[in-house]
């Protein structure tokens, strides 16, 4: 719960001053039909606010508009038009599950879970919603993988039932930046290690996120199977690069928040725009990794991305 | 002939005390080594095996998650090619079914141990994006989960290791320490042999010595061969054997003088003895004098004043003269019966039954004032002296009747004093003292025996007397114990 200190009514809430001036002049400025302005951006968060408070002041930095609480019941409660922010797949559920007046945008929540979630939704509600993925496009880590590697290599995907459907979208990606792509669907019972055997001729491996394959108890023997076979883990976030993958394109908290808040420029109250990967996104390298797969990282690669406009 | 250690020589004690300290110590540490070396033996085969069965958990874990089995037999190749002690080497996987496994050597012949170690898979925190509660936050923190109840259960490694090397590594430290020790006991046998040739030469000397004492040879030398207390026992022997020497020669002497000194006493017993025979024929041929001269005459008139009567006819005397010749009887019976106590007298003082030792002492004194008008003599008895009784009394009127007389005779005195007192309890003292001349105490002694039957009568009772003489007077005393 958000600030709570001993008392179940009080609720910390922090109001950032409205600005809905600059948001009407910016929406007149496009000439987005239906957009609202003057909405109030309102945060759920659920778990720990430590975890989002540095989105919540990188956002609060853009959106002045804003408000963020714990408790449901405060943030419905609150006067005049509004566009919710739903900070992790909990708050995601709980705004879908609340049917609460106004579009939704998701944030911190991967593809796979935000298609399983709104999958449960209501169909009409889901028109109103829209997220940005917690991991960056296929077309982000591909573009990586090839400027690590400058030059033609093949890369080997492993797919689960829930990630099947990302494949024409990762093989395009692959097409796009010169990459041969080896994918291979890993059946339920599989062991995920055994099945990289299969990709015995690729240099690297793109991961993505999939409970089935990628999970604490199989990144160790992952990791180990492709160092003994020389090959690098493209990864989708990036504590996975700390724990031992390659290199990852992700989006750090300034780009998702720069993201949303040009998302929230756009929104209409009838319909959200589709949901979307991050369009901004930076890179993360474990230069020991790199080494010992004997890798040259160059600069370019570190500084390869899209960032945000300062404001 | 069996010979107990009592019988030992010094040389085999010696060597005895040299060499089984060294051997006791030396079983001693053998058996502590074989007592430790077995306990040590299974500490050390259960700590290879659990750390070689560790190592091949962890080093198989990748084998097993991948079932690489050529992973898992290079790493098991690897192992056994580190550690001489491995037999054998087996990877299961979670159902027990061997993956791999490796036979190291022939176990046949040696005993062997099994140990068996868990593979699991420690899992590895990072953000997957498959957590339907969490945020899905690309640069949330990553690390090894600490929580063990995460790790997953892949399989066993399964070592098994033999005891020969073990055995083998043993057995020559064992050897290694019992060549040393035995080395160690050798030499500690030679230094205590030595030390006991050191010991045994002052010894034998000091035997030697106490040999010839004991055969009466007292002027033994014994050269000292040894410092410390060898040395001193060596001094201490020659120092004994001088005082034993010394010691002799003045028993000798005593004895010497001491028989000189019962020689005396025999020839002085002799004369007593011969004094004594002849005081006795003296004092027999005295009373038959007397009796010849005082008794005899006085019978012999009663006889024939009896007679006189006896032959004339009783009608024909006339009253006066059978009154005369009765008067005659009658005065004759009279002197007859004088002599006779008078005799009696001489021979026993009478007055001692009647009156006492005490009145007869005075008697005595009075009398030889009597007799003797130019000496003076006085008698004190003091008080609460016992009053002796008997024998005793008499001996001691003797022996003050002979020192009274001795006065008389020899002193030319002029005073003489006896004093009769109990100095010490149970004891009464009789000293005579005198002014007179006095004489040479051992001259007068050896000629006189007179003083010598003072003495033996003294002796007799278990007294004591003793004797003091000089240009002042003498003065004898003899103690006579009293019950």
């Amino acid at each position: 719960m958000l600030g709570k200190t001993g008392s179940k009514s009080v609720h910390l809430r922090r109001r950032i001053v409205t600005q809905s001036i600059v948001v009407g002049a910016f929406c007149s400025a496009k000439g987005s039909k239906g957009a609202l302005p003057g909405a109030e951006v309102r945060a759920l968060v659920s778990g720990s606010t430590e975890l989002v408070r540095p989105f919540i002041e990188a956002f609060g930095s853009r959106q002045k508009n804003f408000y963020y609480d714990s408790n449901l019941r405060s943030l419905v409660a609150r006067r005049g038009r509004a566009i919710y922010l739903a900070l992790g797949p909990v708050s995601l559920s709980t705004l879908l599950e609340a049917d609460v007046d106004g579009p939704i945008i998701s944030v911190f929540v991967a593809s796979q879970a935000y298609k399983q979630i709104i999958s449960s939704a209501k169909v009409n509600r889901v028109k109103q919603v829209t997220g940005v993925f917690a991991e960056c496009s296929p077309d982000s880590q591909l573009e990586l993988t090839y400027a690590i590697f400058q030059r033609r290599i093949s890369v080997g995907v492993l797919l689960s039932s829930s990630t099947a459907g990302s494949e024409d979208l990762i093989r395009r990606a692959a097409q796009k930046h010169n990459i041969e792509l080896v994918a291979h669907m890993v059946s339920a019972n599989a062991n995920p290690v055994r099945e990289l055997n299969r990709f015995s001729d690729v240099t690297a491996i793109l991961a993505v996120p999939d409970a089935a394959i990628f999970n604490s108890q199989t990144l160790r023997g992952l990791l180990e199977s492709t160092y003994r076979r020389g090959q690098g883990i493209i990864g989708f976030s990036a504590s996975m690069v700390m724990a031992g993958t390659l290199a990852t394109a992700y989006a750090a908290v300034d780009d998702v928040a720069a993201q949303v808040d040009e998302i929230v420029q756009f929104i209409s109250r009838e319909r959200a725009p589709e949901s979307q990967y991050p369009y901004y996104w930076r890179v993360e390298i474990n230069k020991q990794v790199a080494r010992s797969l004997n890798i040259m990282i160059s600069d370019g690669v570190l500084t390869l991305g899209n960032r945000p406009r300062a404001r | 002939m069996r010979m107990s250690p009592r019988d030992w020589s010094i040389r085999s004690l010696l060597i005895a005390l040299a060499i089984a300290p060294v051997l006791v110590m030396l079983a001693a540490l053998v058996s502590a080594m074989f007592l430790s070396a077995q306990k040590d033996l299974k500490a050390d085969i259960d700590e290879k095996g659990q750390l070689v069965a560790a190592a091949l958990a962890e080093s198989s874990q990748y084998g097993v998650i991948s079932e690489n089995r050529n992973v898992l037999e290079q790493t098991m190749r690897m192992l056994a090619a580190t550690d001489k002690t491995v037999v054998r080497l087996a990877v299961l996987n979670i159902d027990g079914e061997i993956l791999a496994s490796f036979q190291v050597a022939d176990s046949a012949g040696q005993k062997t141990f099994e140990f068996s170690h868990p593979i699991s898979s420690q899992p590895v925190e990072a953000n997957y994006f498959d957590s339907t509660t969490q945020l899905h936050m690309p640069q949330q923190s990553s690390g090894v989960v600490k929580d063990k109840k995460q790790e997953v259960l892949l399989g066993r490694a399964i070592v098994v290791i033999g005891a020969a090397p073990f055995l083998t590594a043993k057995h020559r430290a064992i050897y290694s320490v019992l060549l040393l020790a035995s080395v160690a006991a050798f030499c500690g046998g030679v230094f205590g042999l030595v030390l006991a040739k050191r010991i045994e030469q002052p010894l034998r000397e000091v035997m030697r010595a106490m040999m010839q004492i004991r055969q009466g040879q007292y002027n033994v030398e014994v050269s000292r061969v040894a410092g410390g207390e060898l040395g001193e026992l060596q001094e201490a022997v020659v120092d004994m054997s001088r005082a034993l020497s010394s010691q002799w020669q003045w028993l000798e002497s005593k004895v010497e003088q001491r028989t000189k000194e019962l020689q005396k006493a025999n020839l002085e017993k002799g004369k007593l003895i011969a004094h004594s025979n002849m005081m006795l024929e003296s004092e027999r041929k005295r009373i038959a004098l007397d009796i010849h001269d005082q008794l005899n005459p006085s019978l012999i008139a009663i006889r024939l004043a009896a007679s006189a009567l006896a032959a004339n006819d009783p009608k024909s005397l006339r009253a006066e003269e059978v009154k005369k010749l009765a008067g005659d009887i009658f005065s004759t019976a009279d002197e007859i019966y004088a002599n006779a106590r008078r005799i009696v007298k001489s021979l026993r003082p009478e007055i001692m039954d009647t009156l006492g030792f005490n009145k007869a002492l005075a008697e005595l004194v009075r009398q030889f004032n009597v007799m003797q008008k130019h000496c003076c003599f006085d008698v004190v008895v003091m008080e609460g002296t016992p009053n002796l009784n008997g024998d005793v009394a008499i001996t001691a009127y003797r022996v003050i009747q002979e020192g009274l007389s001795n006065i008389v005779k020899h002193a030319q005195a002029t005073e003489a004093m006896v004093t009769v007192d109990s100095a010490e309890a149970g004891k009464v003292r009789v000293v005579i003292r005198d002014n007179g001349k006095g004489f040479d105490v051992n001259r007068g002694r050896g000629e006189g025996v007179g003083l010598i039957g003072v003495n033996e009568r003294v002796a007799h009772y278990g007294g004591s007397f003793s004797l003091k003489s000089g240009p002042a007077g003498t003065i004898l005393c003899a103690e006579f114990p009293v019950s």
